[in-house]
């Protein structure tokens, strides 16, 4: 047997082949997680009374907050 | 001069000693075959080093004891401290280490050469070490003739013990030979006039060998023989300590002001230590004397008590120096200053770059790295005095209104002169080093190598750009038109904006808040930029502006797009760590031209 066909059976015996995309996975979940506590954290500061400028701020980073969760959202879907 | 003279003499004494005793060539050549491979020993550790060493000495350095242990195992492995020496100064220069861990490694390295000591003295003298040279050296370029790196690395490793036990062998038998003939015990000098006599003689012979490994293994081989005396052979070794210290400095010498710092803590301590040993000479040996008995080493092995003497006398050099060592810090870092310049604005050269990391793949990867983020940070001055704005504002928690209101100096500075002398020779440095960084650096480095000479030249072309925008902001910041005021105004805050954003992206390990502003980043390029939004024509149709201060404006947004762009592709590249998770990610979170078009249309 070829060192090649040794190390694909270890790899293969180990479940080590999905490992970039398992890694990949788990980072993104991981980012989701702290991407829906900072928006946790975005509504509760909203709830506030705040001044036009700064509620228009963090308006603006609620939206940019929910269009990463929804997009990493998919991509975790599509992985 | 002095070195014109020295060269041919020392040819001549060699040659004349080789026609007058066959025993004196012998061990010169046993010390140079000794010396031969110590070079390829080291040879076949640097071609491990890319991954491994480098990555070990990185890891392992975050604490003093931790440093000193990394000498301690790494030289005894490679047998080898000046390798040790070079590659912390390597890493030093490069800033991946601080001088007080160089220093932990570089105390730990010279009482890793004890080993040395022990395994000649104990091992290499008892056996007949010449016999195991010859299968490693046939196997040694066996591997060397293969083609994979590893292979010819073991290869190395294997030629270079080989070489190391010939060199040994030859050593011991020379020192027997010479026995018969000459008895050198007879020049024996006693008392403190031998100390310092032998003391100066193992300085020198271990300045011409470079290695104090060699002086070492030929003080032991001719203690063994007899041919000197043991309180002599003790000031030999305390001598080869010292002179040790050369390697170190001639590898600190090409290096940065942190290398020469150093090498001037290795010269330190070594000195110290070799007075501390000659002060303290009889308490030590009868320390040693002690040691031998409780090891069961017999009273006569004086080549054994060499080697207890040479890790006592090196333990204690640490054990004193240890609590000194921020004050040692301190010190070198007051007494060798970086040259200072001495017109207003001050030349920058490169910090990290430096040729001795190019060997390791890793380090010069780290160093690249470092020096580019150097580069961005003399363009953040640049761009911002530019602007007419004060750097220490933006990176304040100030509203960015009153930024802006704050100028830099009464005068705009001259963009050109500080790119000659801030950033010019830095830029070109990088692009020189990369290229001869990725001689030898496997494929995927090599991408990662690309994606930073981009960085780098992103960084150079903001500054072009600020450099064209500069005239107008100068010319519009107090004009009377109040709408075009207005503009250079936004114009000042949209880049104030930008890098005070990436100066948060460059200091956070936080990775929702670098893709949040990432993506703002890119999102209010798009949306600051009055041509896509309306403004200018809206300025235009309503003649609030002249038509020259209107082309004025739409050049310049031009530029304004150019350094937000730009300056957004280089925080990408240079301030998400390429091993975090982020940096795995970038496909899945970078926002993209048609989303953020998406974002604005959602909004209007």
């Amino acid at each position: 047997m070829g060192a090649k066909k040794i190390i694909k059976n270890i790899t293969e015996f180990l479940n080590l082949t999905n490992f970039t995309v398992n890694s990949k996975r788990k980072a993104l979940k991981d980012l989701l997680a702290k991407l829906k506590k900072k928006r946790v954290k975005v509504l509760r500061e909203l709830k506030k009374d705040l001044e036009i400028q700064e509620e228009k701020e963090l308006q603006e980073e609620l939206e940019l907050l929910s269009f990463h969760i929804k997009k990493a959202k998919k991509k975790l879907a599509d992985m | 001069m002095t070195k014109n003279i020295f060269f041919p003499i020392t040819l001549i004494l060699l040659a004349y000693g080789f026609w007058s005793s066959p025993n004196f060539k012998e061990i010169s050549a046993g010390i140079a075959i000794f010396l031969f491979g110590m070079l390829s020993l080291e040879q076949g550790f640097k071609s491990f080093s890319g991954g491994v060493l480098d990555k070990i000495l990185k890891n392992s350095t975050d604490k003093l004891y931790k440093s000193i242990a990394f000498g301690v195992v790494s030289t005894s492995i490679m047998q080898s401290s000046s390798l040790v020496s070079v590659l912390t100064i390597s890493f030093l220069g490069a800033g991946l280490l601080t001088l007080s861990q160089g220093i932990g490694v570089v105390f730990g390295a010279n009482l890793g050469t004890t080993t040395g000591a022990w395994l000649v003295a104990g091992y290499g003298l008892k056996v007949d070490i010449g016999a195991y040279a010859m299968p490693m050296l046939v196997f040694g370029i066996v591997f060397i003739f293969q083609k994979s790196s590893s292979l010819k690395g073991i290869g190395y490793i294997l030629t270079g013990l080989g070489f190391l036990f010939l060199g040994i062998a030859y050593m011991k038998e020379g020192f027997e030979a010479f026995k018969s003939t000459i008895d050198l015990s007879a020049y024996a000098v006693g008392g403190i006039k031998g100390l310092l006599l032998f003391t100066l003689i193992g300085i020198f012979a271990t300045v011409v060998m470079q290695s104090s490994h060699a002086t070492l293994v030929l003080i032991i081989t001719a203690l063994s023989a007899g041919q000197i005396s043991y309180e002599n052979a003790l000031a030999l070794a305390i001598g080869a300590n010292v002179g040790t210290t050369i390697t170190a400095i001639i590898g600190g010498m090409s290096s940065n002001i942190e290398g020469k710092r150093l090498a001037g803590a290795h010269l330190i301590f070594n000195v110290v230590t070799g007075l501390i040993a000659i002060i303290f000479i009889y308490q030590i040996i009868y320390l040693v004397d002690f040691s031998a008995a409780k090891l069961g080493i017999q009273a006569d092995n004086y080549t054994l008590k060499l080697a207890i003497f040479h890790t006592i006398f090196n333990t204690i050099g640490i054990v004193v120096m240890i609590p000194f060592i921020n004050r040692l810090v301190i010190f070198l870092e007051r007494v060798l200053q970086p040259k200072k310049s001495t017109d207003e604005i001050g030349y920058d050269g490169v910090l990290y770059l430096n040729d001795s990391v190019l060997e390791f793949p890793q380090s010069a990867m780290g160093a690249l790295i470092r020096e580019t983020k150097h580069l961005y940070d003399n363009a953040f001055e640049i761009i911002a005095h530019g602007l007419n704005l004060k750097r220490s504002k933006i990176v304040s928690s100030m509203e960015l209104e009153e930024v802006i209101k704050y100028t830099h100096a009464k005068k705009f500075i001259d963009i050109e002169d500080f790119y000659e002398k801030r950033i010019k020779d830095i830029y070109s440095e990088i692009i020189l080093f990369s290229t001869k960084a990725q001689a030898s650096m496997p494929p995927k480095s090599i991408e990662e190598l690309y994606r930073l000479k981009l960085a780098s030249r992103d960084i150079v072309e903001a500054i072009k750009n600020t450099k064209h925008l500069q005239k107008n902001i100068v010319k519009f910041s107090a004009h009377p038109n109040q709408y075009i005021k207005k503009e250079y105004a936004q114009i000042k805050f949209s880049l104030a904006e930008l890098l005070r954003n990436i100066n948060i992206i460059a200091t956070t390990d936080e990775e929702d808040v670098i893709v949040l502003l990432l993506s703002k980043v890119r999102i209010n390029t798009q949306k600051y930029d009055i041509l896509s939004n309306g403004k200018l024509d809206e300025l235009i149709r309503n003649r609030f502006i002249t038509n020259q201060m209107a082309t004025s404006l739409m050049n310049d947004s031009v530029y304004v797009y150019n350094i937000r762009n730009k300056l957004c592709n280089m925080a990408e590249v240079l301030f998400i760590e390429a091993n975090s998770d982020l940096a795995h990610l970038q496909e899945e979170v970078q926002i993209t031209q048609s989303e953020v078009e998406t974002i604005l249309e959602k909004k209007e």
